[in-house]
């Protein structure tokens, strides 16, 4: 069979795997070793699983994987999220809706140290969501705050997402991390205007004065150390003093330092330890999976005959990306946001480069899409979260809560594509290319 | 099977403090270095090498946890079938991943052989490289049977656990 063939046979496997609930990085494997063996044969395809398997796992650039996800696991088990709540809501005072401001403005601080927003969503809706229930918010306010402050996660740096786009596609994590500071910027405001609106169709029942005994330098002091940590990993990374693996190295480490100086118990640390080895290894199997399906897209020529074909059919370059956003923003529906950036963008980046795309944009682009699709109805994975964490909640209300929110994603979305300046104009001050 | 989990575990946890130590020493070491004008100098010798190899140990001692929690997949579609034919489904996952490691087995194993046969080492340490090898196909035949063991074991179906 001609290898095109092949490959385009092996995307209908792997959908119809993915459809039937087969693990992402399985499917991928499988299905990459499947077609290779199909095109060139069994010795190389059993050759590509060995060398993709241990080059990908032993790979020095991916080590700050794990290290970025450890500082984030300590951070969410060392009660930061309570103090930047409370810190929050203290400059919140005197808002209508200040409870769920503070949520948004707490997530917003917490994905700072923290590159997941499942983790963000889960810590701050544990801390945020009883209180917001007492003082008497609408559950769907209160959870859709929370699942979309989640978000904020993905975008703002150190972002997992950004650094797993940066990998694969090569770029540098320094300029995607400071791609993503104004779009996350951008996400914050327009959620807070979005709160602005919902509190008043959805006005708190028993909204009470904040706690008069935290002042401004107690808020301060609660704040502290998150500010101090980003800065001295972000700061230590543009200054040069760092490259991103040791940012992520020095983050874990000044994290459980603070852990420790918050009393932080070893069987918390051991826990934080623990997810942060299963979530690297479910990440990693994904990232084999894509490199075992790289193999047999370059073999296929896959990627080089749908560039060949918009090129044929002289597709304009917006046509291009409007089809991709369209891909993205349905499959963002479904699919698990880590997984849909590793299994599609080795296929569409040869279609942006061949398209004129800055890849530094498209990544942000990317990834404000698979970020919508976090909170997006049916099964947006947020909302789940927020679920779990919220005892009580229906996950009808979160559905519903949720829903000005997306809407605000998608106004950012198109205030991204249209003002490419706005993800560009940092790593292009910091000089990137 | 759940302690032989715990065991590997506790080898991915050492593999990532060791990547922690080693990266943090680093850093410190070339600070130190460059505030000394280079008179004093501890840095690390092969400490790329050592970072990459702690994250190898890393990756597949933590497989078996990770399959255990659950690897990332896509629910909606099959939370509609009916609960025998997902229990199915899901053995076949949890099979599929027993194959893969069973290849991987075969495979590192046999690399292991030539590594030893042929004395091969680290490029900058000089460790033979059987050892890793060797760790990992030991690391392999873990997530090979955990992958049985689950798939064998008795269960609800994942969407019916709930999230």
């Amino acid at each position: 069979m001609d290898p095109l063939m092949i490959g385009i046979a092996c995307m209908g496997i792997i959908l119809l795997l993915l459809a039937l609930g087969c693990p992402v990085g399985i499917a991928m494997i499988l299905v990459g070793a499947g077609g290779f063996a199909a095109i060139v044969g069994i010795e190389p395809a059993l050759n590509v699983l060995q060398t993709a398997s241990f080059e990908t796992a032993s790979n020095y650039s991916f080590t700050l994987i794990p290290l970025f996800l450890l500082m984030g696991n300590v951070a969410a088990r060392a009660g930061f999220s309570k103090d930047l709540f409370d810190s929050a809501r203290y400059f919140s005072r005197g808002w209508n809706g200040s409870l769920a401001l503070a949520a948004v403005s707490g997530s917003a601080a917490f994905s700072a140290i923290s590159g997941s927003s499942l983790a963000t969503a889960s810590t701050m809706t544990r801390v945020a969501y009883p209180e917001m229930v007492r003082q008497g918010y609408d559950p769907r306010l209160a959870a859709g705050s929370l699942a979309a402050g989640g978000t904020l996660g993905i975008m703002i740096p150190p972002s997992i997402a950004l650094l797993l786009y940066a990998l694969i596609t090569e770029q540098s994590v320094g300029d995607m991390f400071l791609a993503g500071f104004l779009p996350g910027l951008l996400a914050y405001i327009l959620y807070v205007i979005t709160v602005s609106v919902m509190v008043r169709r959805w006005r708190p029942s028993n909204e009470m004065a904040s706690d008069q005994s935290i002042t401004l330098g107690t808020a301060l002091r609660q704040f502290a150390p998150v500010a101090l940590l980003f800065g001295l990993v972000m700061g230590g990374l543009y200054g040069g003093l760092f490259t991103p693996t040791e940012a992520g190295g020095i983050g874990a480490f000044i994290a459980i330092i603070f852990g420790l100086w918050r009393r932080m118990s070893y069987s918390e640390f051991r826990e934080a330890v623990v997810e942060t080895v299963a979530v690297t290894a479910t990440i990693f199997v994904i990232l084999i999976g894509a490199e075992v399906f790289g193999f047999l897209l370059s073999i296929s020529q896959l990627s080089f005959e749908m560039v060949d074909l918009i090129q044929a059919y002289e597709l304009e370059p917006w046509q291009v990306l409007a089809a991709i956003i369209v891909f993205y923003v349905v499959m963002g529906c479904f699919l698990e946001s880590l997984a849909m950036i590793l299994l599609t963008v080795p296929i569409f980046f040869p279609l942006i480069t061949a398209s004129g795309f800055d890849p530094i944009w498209f990544g942000i682009i990317a990834v404000v899409t698979v970020e919508t699709g976090l909170i997006s109805p049916p099964v947006g994975m947020n909302l789940f979260v927020v679920k779990s964490a919220a005892p009580g909640l229906k996950l009808k209300d979160a559905m519903i809560g949720v829903l000005p929110f997306v809407f605000a994603d998608l106004v950012r979305l198109i205030i991204l594509i249209v003002f490419p300046a706005i993800s560009l104009f940092l790593p292009n001050l910091f000089g990137h290319g | 099977m759940e302690r032989v989990i715990n065991f590997f575990d506790r080898i991915a946890f050492a593999a990532l403090i060791t990547m922690l130590f080693i990266v943090v020493a680093s850093v410190a070491a070339r600070i130190l270095f460059d505030v000394t004008g280079g008179e004093i100098n501890l840095m690390i010798h092969g400490s790329i090498e050592l970072g990459s190899y702690s994250l190898l140990v890393l990756v597949f001692a933590s497989l078996p946890r990770a399959a255990v929690s659950g690897l990332i997949s896509v629910d909606l579609l099959i939370g509609s079938l009916p609960q025998k034919l997902r229990i199915f489904l899901e053995r076949s996952w949890d099979l599929l991943l027993s194959a893969f490691a069973a290849v991987l087995v075969w495979l590192f194993t046999e690399e292991t052989i030539t590594m030893f046969s042929r004395g091969d080492s680290s490029q900058d340490l000089g460790i033979p490289l059987y050892l890793f090898y060797g760790l990992i196909s030991i690391c392999s035949l873990c997530i090979m049977f955990t992958g049985l063991w689950l798939a064998l074991r008795k269960r609800v179906a994942s969407s019916q656990r709930g999230i």
